[in-house]
């Protein structure tokens, strides 16, 4: 009886939190429909606008709606908001094929248009970066979570195991998930004071003026072009400040960079 | 557009002139002065002064209303006290034989500068005169005099040129200067002017709403906002915190002058446009409680555009491409691979309202598939309406080769000289290389090379589109909680285990509580039945106390034993023989008693009653040598 009543109570939980995804989900999909209708149709601009209804109304994550967005984007020869979504699907998932494929093609196309940043003298990220986005969030996170459940299972096993070889062999195998659940939970940390502290954009305009400061009237200290990939260091109300991977620095209006 | 005519004054003042002037300041009055030194330092005080005038337009048509400006500029040094004082006298204004003088107003201002070492105080007195012309032809307005000690200044005389018709006219508003009101005893007027009577279909009027009010006003609503139909209208001003009122004198009497609105109107269809009033609820300083004012409805005329000179391709639309533009062209790439796109901008900026720019879409290009984007409009809102009309234009690659995108041709209409325009932008060129068309097997039939470039692979339609929450799930409170969840069940287990032992388990202390809650409990029931004078029931239940007492204290039952065998219990436990002898006597009376009880008297019962209460309590402190087992 009091199985029945834990069960109906996670059932419950689960409706309660994964109500508002299938609820946005019904609504998004007419306007994703739509806006793959108006792709079709060779309506970019729509299509455009459709899909950026998704993320902006709906707050749809979505790697189709991502890559699709990027197509539209490219057919309008917007390069610098492709790439950026691009990035994103891939961000979402990194096996999506489709996504590296485009991006690699936009890429080529704006160093067709001379909008290429050879960045020179860019340093190599540091280990625990590489170490800590080797691997999805997502797979980081189930990993965790799989090891920590696994801990806790064997742990509650030692209840009804009182002595003999097998409590010995639980004891073992609970001290050795528990130790790979630590070090996978530091992994996650590590992604999230990444994707917290130091988050990454992509420059969308063609040309962008990097400013001394966040000022219109601040000196240009440097440009750069779409699809460029920079570290988002500070931002404020218009402005975020920008560094490149050879320590270079500036400042760019918010509009400039799309923010993964 | 404003003309000035400034008389060539003399500017140097040299020590003589300052001398001069701080001496007729002291003396009061300039004119005693001015007679009483001598001609040259007449000369040098009166080039302080200078005359200007100047008109609204030098060119207009006949029954139009120019505005004709006189202003004196007078710099006086000031030595001690301020004094306010004309530094001029006798003036006279223009001789106007052929004009018609509508209205007249004046104003001064006057300001303290103090640059150059010595304070200076400059004043200027502005004559406004709103004039029409009685005939056409050049016709001229005479100078404007003052008098400065004896000498005369003058401004220019102006010629202007009035022609029989043509242009729209200018109404008694124009140049920002409503017609005057008539103001009533509370002093609040609400005016509605409009730049000009006529206009032409698609041209901007400018409509301005000012209100005349006499003191200073505490209280200011608008009711009903003015509004037009067929009409496109753009706000270019909006009373605010920071909004001055002018003061001005309209026929002696100094009156305030702020403006509430000043909105432009684009009149979409020939015929009238009529801009409906405007409702303020206000209240002055003076005359509390709310008064509302209306504002006169503004009407203009509407002309269509001539049909002469209007090149064939100029749009159909009534009020289209009036005003005054240019267009440019540029593509983003001139060289592109087949299946890739190339942006081409067509702008055209100027004077007039850009939603009202229409321009022949670009639909077809030779070997290249054109994509055309919604146009948008970037409106300047200054004091005549302006901006930037965007056409995008996607062109896909096809075919190979090079190809031409003809200039586009753009006519518009400029209402200042009544003409069409065309302008066009310069050609351009698209470079395709590979081609996307297939024309059969190449080698074969002998046709061109089916060559593909590399190009993007095509949307995923057919996708249930679901939030992932993969890439941010470490951040949800449902991981949080679900982190959360083993730990927090293996502690209630924990402490569910732990709390089930210790309730289980049954300590030395714990016994002994509940054998005295229990004695306690029996002795309570024993003096109720003491108070029924039950004996046997009394003796029984105190006999009970002791009993139980006893075996919790000795750890093992007492009741079934002997009195030998209690006594050698008692004594291997290491109770003292007093306390041995009185319990044994004490369970002995209890028996007499319960199977006698006619022998116990009431006082018996009680006395009963304390001493095994005592007892008790002794066997409870008394110290085991050991524990019987």
């Amino acid at each position: 009886m009091k199985r029945i009543g834990l069960a109906k109570a996670l059932i419950g939980f689960a409706i309660v939190w994964l109500w508002p995804v299938a609820a946005s989900a019904t609504t998004a999909q007419e306007a994703f429909d739509q806006a793959n209708a108006s792709y079709e149709k060779g309506d970019f601009a729509e299509a455009v606008r459709l899909y950026e209804s998704c993320l902006s109304g709906f707050h749809v994550v979505n790697e189709h709606l991502y890559y699709n967005l990027g197509n539209a984007y490219y057919k309008l020869s917007k390069m610098g908001p492709a790439i950026y979504n691009y990035e994103r699907a891939l961000k979402v998932d990194p096996g999506m094929e489709d996504a590296r494929h485009n991006l690699k093609v936009a890429r080529k196309v704006t160093k067709a248009k001379g909008m290429v940043d050879v960045v020179v003298g860019a340093a190599r990220e540091p280990f625990w970066v590489r170490a800590v986005t080797g691997l999805t969030p997502g797979v980081e996170s189930v990993l965790f979570l799989v090891l920590w459940y696994a801990t806790f299972v064997l742990v509650l096993l030692l209840f009804y195991l009182k002595r003999g070889a097998w409590r010995v062999g639980v004891i073992s195998g609970a001290g050795l998930f528990f130790v790979a659940s630590l070090l996978s939970g530091l992994l996650l940390g590590g992604r999230g004071y990444y994707d917290r502290k130091l988050p990454q954009g992509v420059v969308l305009d063609d040309v962008t003026v990097v400013r001394e400061g966040p000022r219109e009237n601040a000196a240009a200290a440097f440009r750069v072009h779409a699809g460029l990939k920079v570290r988002l260091l500070e931002s404020d109300v218009e402005w975020y400040k920008i560094a490149l991977r050879n320590g270079l620095e500036g400042w760019v209006k918010r509009r400039q960079v799309g923010k993964l | 557009m404003t003309m000035t005519n400034s008389h060539p004054l003399v500017r140097v003042a040299g020590r003589h002139f300052f001398v001069s002037l701080a001496l007729f300041l002291v003396a009061g009055g300039h004119g005693v002065v001015a007679r009483a030194q001598p001609a040259a330092r007449l000369k040098r005080a009166s080039g302080r002064v200078r005359v200007e005038s100047r008109v609204s337009r030098r060119r207009f048509a006949l029954g139009d209303t120019v505005q004709l400006t006189v202003q004196i500029h007078a710099t006086q040094p000031v030595r001690g006290a301020v004094r306010f004082g004309s530094a001029y006298d006798n003036y006279v204004r223009p001789s106007m034989p052929d004009f018609d003088l509508l209205r007249t107003s004046s104003s001064q201002s006057i300001n303290l500068s103090f640059g150059g070492g010595s304070p200076q105080r400059v004043s200027t007195e502005t004559y406004q005169y709103q004039i029409r012309a009685r005939r056409a032809g050049r016709l001229a307005i005479g100078s404007a005099r003052v008098r400065v000690g004896g000498r005369i200044i003058s401004s220019r005389p102006i010629t202007v040129v009035v022609t029989s018709q043509g242009a729209p006219a200018v109404s008694p508003g124009a140049s920002g200067l409503p017609a005057a009101p008539s103001l009533s005893q509370d002093g609040v007027a609400l005016t509605a002017s409009a730049d000009r009577k006529t206009c032409y279909v698609g041209q901007q009027v400018t409509v301005t709403w000012s209100i005349y009010h006499t003191y200073p006003l505490t209280v200011l609503r608008p009711v009903s906002m003015p509004s037009a139909s067929d009409a496109l209208v753009e706000d270019l001003f909006q009373i605010g915190p920071r909004t001055m009122s002018r003061r001005q004198n309209i026929n002696g009497r100094v009156v305030y002058v702020t403006p509430l609105y000043r909105k432009a109107f684009f009149a979409t269809k020939p015929g009238t446009l009529k801009v409906s009033p405007l409702d303020v609820d206000v209240e002055t300083a003076r005359f509390p409680g709310r008064m509302r004012r209306r504002s006169p409805q503004v009407v203009v005329t509407v002309l269509p555009l001539p049909k002469k000179g209007k090149p064939t391709f100029f749009p159909k639309e009534p009020g289209r491409n009036v005003g005054q533009y240019r267009i440019t062209a540029s593509l983003d790439r001139t060289n592109i691979d087949a299946g890739e796109a190339a942006t081409l901008t067509v702008k055209v900026a100027g004077t007039g309202h850009p939603d009202l720019v229409a321009l022949d879409p670009l639909t077809h290009v030779e070997g290249l598939k054109v994509r055309a984007s919604p146009p948008k409009s970037d409106v300047r809102r200054q004091d005549s309406i302006g901006g930037t009309r965007t056409y995008e234009y996607i062109l896909i690659g096809i075919k190979a080769g090079s190809h031409e995108i003809s200039a586009f041709k753009f006519a518009y209409f400029d209402p200042k000289d009544h003409a069409y325009h065309v302008v066009q932008t310069r050609e351009l060129a698209v470079t395709v290389t590979g081609s996307l068309q297939t024309s059969g097997s190449a080698g074969a039939t002998g046709g061109p090379a089916n060559v593909l470039s590399i190009g993007i692979r095509p949307i995923h339609g057919r996708v249930a589109l679901v939030t992932r929450i993969g890439p941010r799930f470490y951040e949800t409170t449902v991981f949080e909680i679900l982190v959360a969840l083993p730990p927090l069940v293996l502690l209630g287990l924990g402490l569910f285990v732990l709390v089930r032992i210790r309730l289980s388990r049954e300590t030395d202390a714990g016994r002994r509580r509940k054998v005295l809650g229990r004695a306690r409990r029996r002795l309570r029931a024993a003096r109720q039945k003491l108070q029924e004078d039950d004996a046997a029931g009394f003796f029984g239940e105190v006999a009970r106390v002791i009993e139980e007492v006893l075996s919790e204290k000795l750890s093992r039952p007492v009741s079934g034993m002997t009195s030998d065998e209690l006594r050698k219990t008692m004594t291997q436990a290491g109770l003292d023989d007093d306390l041995i002898e009185r319990v044994l006597r004490e369970l002995g009376d209890c028996d007499f008693a319960r199977f006698s009880p006619a022998a116990a008297s009431r006082q018996e019962m009680e006395r009963a009653f304390d001493r095994v209460r005592k007892l008790t309590g002794l066997i409870d402190r008394v110290k085991l040598a050991e524990r019987v087992s």
